[in-house]
C-alpha cells in the first residue's frame, strides 16, 4: 500500500517537473520589453519632468532631450518577447510600434539580445521601417521625433529579464 | 609835582600790597602829602593801570605768559597739526583700504565672471549637440553590412546599446549617443557603456 503511494507521489512530482521545465526555460530565455511613451514639449511656463521618468531625468543636458523642458509619461506597457514573434503597442498618434526579438548571445548578466522595431502607420508606408539594435537587459534606448500635440514623442524601450 | 619812575613803581607795589612794612609806611606818608601820588594810585585802580605798568616795568614777566602762550600755541599748533595729521593718515589708510577693497571686489568679480564663463562653456560642452550619425532622408537607411551580432554597428559602446540597422524610408535619421545608467552621472567624462537616441524627423524628405 505504502509502495503505491510512493509511486504515485514520485509520478506526480515527475509530471510536475516535466511540465514546468519548458516554462522555466522559456522564462529564463525570453525577456520582456518595457515601453514608455513620453510626450516632450518646450514651454516657457517652467520645466516639469514626470517623476516616473528617471532615465530621462539623467539626460536633460544631452541632445536631443535638451530641446524640451516638459516630459510626461503618456503610456507604459511591458510585453513578453518571444523569439521571432512581434509584439505590438498602439501609440497615441495612431501609429503602431512592433518589436521582435531576433536572437540572443551570451548568458547570465552578459546576455545580449538583438531585436527589431518598426513603427507602422495605417494606410501609409511605415514611419520607421526598420530599427535593429543589440542591447542587454536594463539598457534603455530611445526613439524620438514623432510630432504630437505641440511637441514630440519619445519611445523608451528597455529589455527586462 | 611830577612822580618819578621809582615812586610810581613803589606806588604800584603799594597798591598791590607787595611792599615791606617800612617802605609801605613811607609810601603811605607820601600819599598823605602828595595829591599826584593819590591821583596816580586812583588812576591805577580806576583804569587797571597796574597791568599796563606791570607790563611796562616788568617786560620779562609779561613775556613769560607770552612765551607760555607761544609754547602753548605751538603745542596747540603741533597738536592740531598732529590731530590733523592723524585723520590725514587715517584718510590715507581708509583710502588705501577702500582702494584695496575695490581691487578685491573687481578681482572677485573678474574671477566670478571667468568661472561663470568657464562653467557656461563647460555646461554647453556637456550638451552633445551633434549626433554621432546622420542619415539624410533620401534613402533613409543606415545599416551595417551584416546584421550578425558582433559586427561593427552604427553606434557601439562597451556593452551598451548597439545600433545595427535603421531604415526610415524618406525620413531623415539622427543617432545621438547618451551615457547609460550610472555613467550618466558623470556625463561627458564617462567612457562607460552608452545608449542611443534614434531621432527620426517627422517631415518626409527632411534633411
Amino acid at each position: 500500500m505504502m509502495r503505491r503511494r510512493d509511486l504515485a507521489f514520485v509520478a506526480t512530482m515527475g509530471l510536475a517537473l516535466a511540465l514546468s521545465a519548458p516554462l522555466a526555460e522559456a522564462g529564463a530565455g525570453s525577456p520582456s520589453i518595457e515601453i514608455g511613451v513620453i510626450h516632450a514639449q518646450h514651454t516657457d511656463g517652467g520645466a516639469f519632468i514626470d517623476p516616473r521618468l528617471r532615465e530621462i531625468g539623467q539626460h536633460l543636458r544631452d541632445e536631443p532631450f535638451v530641446r524640451y523642458n516638459v516630459y510626461r509619461l503618456l503610456d507604459h506597457a511591458r510585453l513578453l518577447l518571444e523569439r521571432g514573434k512581434p509584439v505590438a503597442l498602439g501609440l497615441v498618434n495612431g501609429r503602431t510600434l512592433k518589436v521582435t526579438l531576433v536572437d540572443s548571445q551570451g548568458s547570465g548578466a552578459e546576455r545580449r539580445f538583438r531585436m527589431r522595431a518598426e513603427i507602422a502607420e495605417p494606410h501609409q508606408e511605415a514611419f520607421l521601417k526598420l530599427l535593429e539594435v543589440t542591447a542587454g537587459v536594463d539598457e534603455p534606448f530611445f526613439v524620438g521625433g514623432q510630432s504630437y500635440d505641440a511637441g514630440t514623442l519619445f519611445l523608451e524601450l528597455v529589455l527586462r529579464p | 609835582m611830577r612822580l618819578s619812575r621809582e615812586t610810581k613803581i613803589e606806588l604800584m607795589a603799594w597798591a598791590d600790597g607787595e611792599l615791606p612794612h617800612e617802605v609801605s609806611e613811607r609810601v603811605t606818608g607820601l600819599l598823605e602829602r602828595s595829591d599826584d601820588a593819590r591821583q596816580f594810585v586812583e588812576d591805577l585802580r580806576a583804569s587797571h593801570m597796574s597791568e599796563w605798568v606791570s607790563e611796562a616795568v616788568h617786560p620779562r614777566l609779561s613775556a613769560v605768559p607770552s612765551i607760555t602762550d607761544a609754547v602753548m600755541d605751538r603745542l596747540e599748533t603741533t597738536r592740531s597739526t598732529t590731530i590733523s595729521t592723524v585723520p590725514s593718515r587715517r584718510r590715507r589708510a581708509d583710502r588705501h583700504r577702500v582702494h584695496s577693497l575695490v581691487i578685491s571686489v573687481t578681482t572677485g568679480l573678474a574671477v566670478a565672471a571667468s568661472l561663470a564663463l568657464y562653467f557656461r562653456w563647460d555646461t554647453s560642452r556637456d550638451v552633445r549637440p551633434a549626433p554621432i550619425a546622420q542619415i539624410a532622408a533620401s534613402g533613409g537607411r543606415a545599416s551595417e553590412p551584416s546584421a550578425t551580432p558582433g559586427a561593427t554597428p552604427l553606434a557601439t559602446a562597451s556593452r551598451g546599446v548597439e545600433v545595427n540597422d535603421i531604415d526610415a524610408l524618406s525620413h531623415a535619421i539622427s543617432v545621438f549617443e547618451i551615457p547609460l545608467g550610472a555613467a550618466a552621472a558623470n556625463a561627458a567624462k564617462s567612457t562607460g557603456p552608452s545608449s542611443v537616441v534614434i531621432w527620426i524627423d517627422e517631415d518626409r524628405n527632411a534633411r
